[in-house]
Parts: C-alpha cells; sequence; structure tokens
C-alpha cells in the first residue's frame, strides 16, 4: 500500500500547489487593471499570464478533486448498492472511465508539447510571443496526475475488497 | 438516417444512461469521445481534443469563474450573509412572515455578490432555517424559501453560469450580465409576492416575532441594517457596477472583486490563514470539477459534430409543425426534463451548442434565448425529486425538517419561477431593456 500512500501524498502536493495559484491569479488580475484604468499602461504580458495560471489550476486540480471525490455524479443508483457493490462499481468506474482515459490523453498530450517544445513554438494572443511548450506540456501532467490518483483509487479499492484495511 | 448520424444519437443516449447510472459527468464525456472519435477519426482524433482542451485553457473570459468562485467563498466566510440576515431579522421581524422575507431580501443582495449556489444555500440554511423554526414557521414555507432564494445567486450577476454561457454561445458576458439582472429581480420580487399572500391567508405559517426579540428600534435599527449592508453594497457597485456600466471587463472585476471580499472579510476580522486556505481549496475543487466538465464537454461536442449529430437534431426540431413558439417550448421542455439527471454545467456545453442554430434560424434573439436557458435550468435546482438546492438544505437543515417538508415548500417557488419565465417569454424588454441602455447596440 505504499505505492497509494505516495500517490495521495503527489495528489495532495498537487492540490495545494493549484489552490494557491487563485492568489498570484488574482494579483495579475488586480495589476493588470491598475495598469489599464489607472496608469493607462497595460503590460504585453499580463492577461497571457493569467490565463496560464487559470490553466494551471484546473489541469493539476484533476487528480486532488478525484481524490476528495469532487468530480460531480448523480448518486441515486449508486446508493442502492451494498457497501462491497459500491467498491466494485467504483473500481470499474475508475479502470475504464479513469484510468483508460486520462491514458490515452496523457500520450496525445505528450505528443501536443513536444511538437510545441521541439519546434521552439511561440505563440501570440496579443503582443507578448510566448514560448507555448510549458503551457502545452499542463495537459500531459494533468492527466498524468489524474491516471495515477485513479490508479490509487483502484488500488485501495482493491485492497478493501480483499479485506485488507485501508491504505 | 446514415450510420455516422445513428451513432450521434447513440452518444447522446449512452451518455445519459451512464450518467443516471452513476459515472461521473466529466469522465463519461471524455471516454464517449474517445471511443466513437477513435471508431470514426481514428487517430485524428486527438490533435482536434488537444486543440479543443488548450482553447478552454486559453480563454480569456472564463478566467473569472475561479476568481467569482474564490470571491463567493471569502464572502461566505467572512460573516457578511450573518450581519445582513441578522439586521434585517429585526427590521422586518415584527411583520407576519418577517423572517421568510429578510431571507429573500438576505439572498438576494448575496446572490448580487457571488455567483454559485452552494455556498449561499449553505450558509443561508445554518442561518436561516433554525431561527424560523424556533419562531414556529412551517417548516416547508422556512426551507422552501432558502431554497428559492440561495439559488438566486445563479441567476441574478455576477453568475458563473452567466460566465460560462458567454464563451461558449460568442455572446458578450457584459450584457449577459446586464439582461439577468431584471429577471432576478423579478424572480426575487414574486417571491417576497407569494409570501406576503401566503402569510396574509395563512398568519399561523409564519408568526411575527414577539417585540422583545429586538434589540434595537428606530433609528438606531435603522443605521445597524444600513451599516451591515454597506459592504455589500460597495462590492454590487465594484464589480456589477463596472461591468453592466461597460468600464471594466468581468475578468477584470472578478480580479478586482475577490479582492474586496478579502478587504471585506478583514474588516470582519475573519481574514484568517485558515479561511483562506479553506476559501481557495473550496475554490479549486468547484473550479476543477466545472472545468473538467466543459473540457470533456468540449471533446464530446467535437466528435458528435463531426458525426453529423448537430445537423439532424436541428432538422428534426426545425421539422416540428406548429411553428417557431412550439419548437421553443420543446427545446425549454428537454431542457427541464435533462436538468433532473445532468448537471447544469453539462446542459450548458453539451444541449445548448446543440440548440442555438436552432434558434439563429428561427429569428430568436440570442441574448433572450440565453436568460430563458438560464431561468429554465434555475428551475431544475427547485423542482423535486432530483434538485440540488434541496439537497443542499436537507444537508445543513435541523434533523425534525423531512425531505417531504422541503418538497411541500418548495413546489410554490417553482410556480413562481415558471411565472417569471412565463412573463420573460411575453416581455422580452424585462431581459433587452437594461443591456440596450447600458452597453447600446441590438
Amino acid at each position: 500500500m505504499r505505492l497509494v500512500r505516495v500517490i495521495d501524498r503527489i495528489s495532495q502536493w498537487s492540490g495545494a500547489f493549484s489552490a494557491w495559484l487563485v492568489i498570484p491569479l488574482m494579483l495579475v488580475v488586480m495589476h493588470e487593471v491598475v495598469r489599464r484604468h489607472f496608469l493607462n499602461a497595460p503590460t504585453g504580458w499580463g492577461y497571457d499570464t493569467c490565463w496560464m495560471l487559470y490553466s494551471a489550476q484546473f489541469m493539476l486540480g484533476g487528480a486532488y478533486t478525484l481524490l476528495k471525490k469532487g468530480h460531480i455524479r448523480i448518486d441515486i443508483v449508486y446508493n442502492i448498492l451494498s457497501p462491497r457493490g459500491k467498491l466494485i462499481f467504483d473500481t470499474l468506474i475508475y479502470t475504464i472511465f479513469v484510468v483508460v482515459v486520462a491514458g490515452f490523453f496523457t500520450w496525445a498530450g505528450i505528443k501536443f508539447a513536444a511538437d510545441a517544445w521541439l519546434s521552439g513554438e511561440r505563440l501570440s494572443t496579443t503582443n507578448w510571443f510566448f514560448p507555448s511548450g510549458p503551457s502545452k506540456t499542463l495537459i500531459p501532467l494533468g492527466f498524468l496526475l489524474l491516471g495515477l490518483q485513479g490508479l490509487a483509487e483502484i488500488l485501495r479499492n482493491l485492497a478493501i475488497l480483499k479485506g485488507g484495511r485501508e491504505g | 438516417m446514415s450510420p455516422e448520424q445513428l451513432s450521434a444519437v447513440a452518444m447522446l443516449a449512452l451518455l445519459l444512461l451512464m450518467v443516471i447510472g452513476g459515472i461521473h459527468l466529466a469522465f463519461a464525456l471524455m471516454f464517449l469521445a474517445l471511443i466513437f472519435g477513435l471508431i470514426y477519426q481514428g487517430l485524428a482524433l486527438f490533435p482536434l481534443a488537444m486543440l479543443k482542451i488548450y482553447g478552454v485553457m486559453e480563454s480569456e473570459i472564463l478566467i473569472a469563474v475561479p476568481l467569482f468562485v474564490f470571491m463567493g467563498t471569502v464572502l461566505e466566510k467572512s460573516g457578511v450573509a450573518e450581519g445582513v440576515y441578522q439586521s434585517l431579522y429585526e427590521l422586518f421581524g415584527p411583520v407576519r412572515g418577517g423572517l421568510a422575507f429578510a431571507t429573500v431580501v438576505t439572498c438576494t443582495i448575496f446572490a448580487s455578490c457571488t455567483g454559485v449556489i452552494a455556498a449561499t444555500v449553505t450558509t443561508m440554511t445554518l442561518l436561516a432555517v433554525p431561527s424560523m423554526l424556533r419562531r414556529n414557521y412551517d417548516k416547508g414555507l422556512a426551507t422552501g424559501v432558502v431554497c428559492a432564494g440561495g439559488s438566486l445567486g445563479i441567476l441574478i450577476p455576477p453568475s458563473v453560469m452567466l460566465v460560462m454561457y458567454g464563451p461558449m454561445a460568442n455572446l458578450s458576458v457584459a450584457r449577459l450580465f446586464a439582461a439577468a439582472l431584471f429577471p432576478g429581480l423579478l424572480l426575487s420580487f414574486l417571491y417576497l409576492l407569494y409570501i406576503g399572500v401566503w402569510c396574509w391567508i395563512r398568519p399561523s405559517a409564519a408568526p411575527a416575532i414577539a417585540p422583545e426579540d429586538r434589540k434595537a428600534t428606530g433609528r438606531r435599527l435603522l443605521l445597524r441594517v444600513a451599516l451591515h449592508m454597506l459592504p455589500s453594497f460597495f462590492l454590487i457597485l465594484a464589480v456589477l457596477g463596472s461591468i453592466i456600466g461597460g468600464i471594466a471587463s468581468p475578468t477584470e472585476a472578478s480580479g478586482v472583486g475577490a479582492f474586496c471580499a478579502l478587504i471585506i472579510a478583514a474588516l470582519y476580522r475573519r481574514l484568517t490563514l485558515e479561511n483562506i486556505r479553506e476559501a481557495a481549496y473550496t475554490t479549486l475543487i468547484v473550479t476543477t470539477m466545472v472545468f473538467f466538465i466543459i473540457i470533456g464537454a468540449g471533446v464530446f461536442n467535437a466528435v458528435f459534430l463531426y458525426l453529423g449529430g448537430g445537423t439532424l437534431i436541428k432538422n428534426m426540431l426545425i421539422a416540428l409543425p406548429l411553428g417557431k413558439w412550439f419548437i421553443l417550448a420543446v427545446m425549454m421542455f428537454i431542457l427541464f426534463i435533462m436538468g433532473f439527471f445532468i448537471s447544469w454545467q453539462g446542459l450548458l456545453y453539451v444541449i445548448v451548442p446543440i440548440f442555438l442554430p436552432v434558434v439563429t434560424s428561427l429569428g430568436f434573439d440570442p441574448l433572450w434565448f440565453a436568460l430563458l436557458v438560464c431561468l429554465n435550468l434555475q428551475m431544475s435546482f427547485l423542482t423535486p425529486p432530483f434538485a440540488y438546492a434541496i439537497f443542499f438544505v436537507k444537508g445543513a437543515a435541523p434533523q425534525e425538517v423531512t425531505t417531504w417538508d422541503i418538497y411541500r415548500g418548495v413546489v410554490p417557488f417553482v410556480v413562481m419561477q415558471a411565472l417569471g419565465l412565463s412573463l420573460c417569454i411575453l416581455f422580452p424588454e424585462i431581459i433587452l431593456w437594461l443591456p440596450r441602455v447600458t452597453l447600446g447596440g441590438g
């Protein structure tokens, strides 16, 4: 069960990191507001920094949200199941819907980000040409973390089903 | 129907089945997109999916979602709602149904400061329901009014629902905010009207509080009310005022609003590291949950449209008899029914995009339609048996309140919502007047 504990720890770290991102996000938006409306000198990087912070927040937060069971679902049918039935049902969902999906999207994301890094791609939404590699890397990283946490949930459920203690 | 279109229909049917079965909406969307995408598009699906996700990440407008959620959770922890409710409680208390009035007014003010419902409903349940039950209010009325009032947060701007609607439908969020203000206030007014009439017919449902329960009277009481309202009005002016007035973009206003919320929390001496930490974590979970649905729906829709599902549904709807008002009614009905099973974020990003071309080709105003959709989705928060507001209230209310009490109490408010929706359909100016005046254009 050490693996489960390690993965849980990783998700908690990534969760803490992305949760606190809301503070710099707020400050950069404020900074941009002051520059634009009061000093009449908007920065070139403010807007792009904002979306990078905000997208890092939810991409990296997926695993923590899974750990805290924060992804929305309807539990009418689920609640009818016995405790054992719930564990089996969850294990199936995590296997098919989380690990498989996250696996494919991680792989696709790696290709997507690698292309950007290797070609040294630079994009622009306003007038700042930013390298797109770092922000594109958030996609495979986010899905990798999500898939790992899915794996941890599966291992935990299997351990309980086998009669072991919760990891 | 071509095999592709048949598959598109299967995608929708399977989605509904999976979600009712208890699979997380975000993952069901991604899974179906993956399977059907791989079958029909092969590996070309992946670059397309990545671009869809990157498009959501690059959105300037959606940046406002986490900031508005953060603003709401910080305000919830600041205790500003307690202050407003306590002062209104003493102001309206001596009138029959006074506490229910105070609840609706507090909710309306709070709704104009925040954009999510969970926080408002829970706070108000803890605050208002016990105080109403202690005064022998009818349990149904006490809980129904909290469900209805608390759900106003998602409609009255600033609202996360409207922020999300904007980029999806290519509408300006500022215009959506301006358009939503009067429909929201109309609902609030209809709730007050219902409470007034009901308490007049059945005085025992909501007795007045005893005079000795009022700590202050006269001018001192009014001063207290004003003092507690001040921070909220300041925030409403800074955030809503600057957006509807066309001075700041919603994203800018959300950043400023979050900062103002921290200042208000500091004024109420609740700005502790623990409170900020809790607000940041709550924000993370709410935001991530929403964005995984947006991402999933984006990829799902890309595959669905590729298979020709959009055209199919458009043609089916347009082929309906009885003219365009009947088609509108059918679309509203579908949203209302699906609202039982699919959360509003999913409806907004899966079903509404399919309807939009129909709306355009029928010649309806897209801004007007947007508000009808939001009013409709707001009804799904209240309509038994599966309604978020009811679950939140049940979770936070005293033990003696049964689910049946809440069902019974909430029905009149659903009727009021239906009335409000009908009024907005009959008199489009309720929606369209304010954005035209403040932001100009058609």
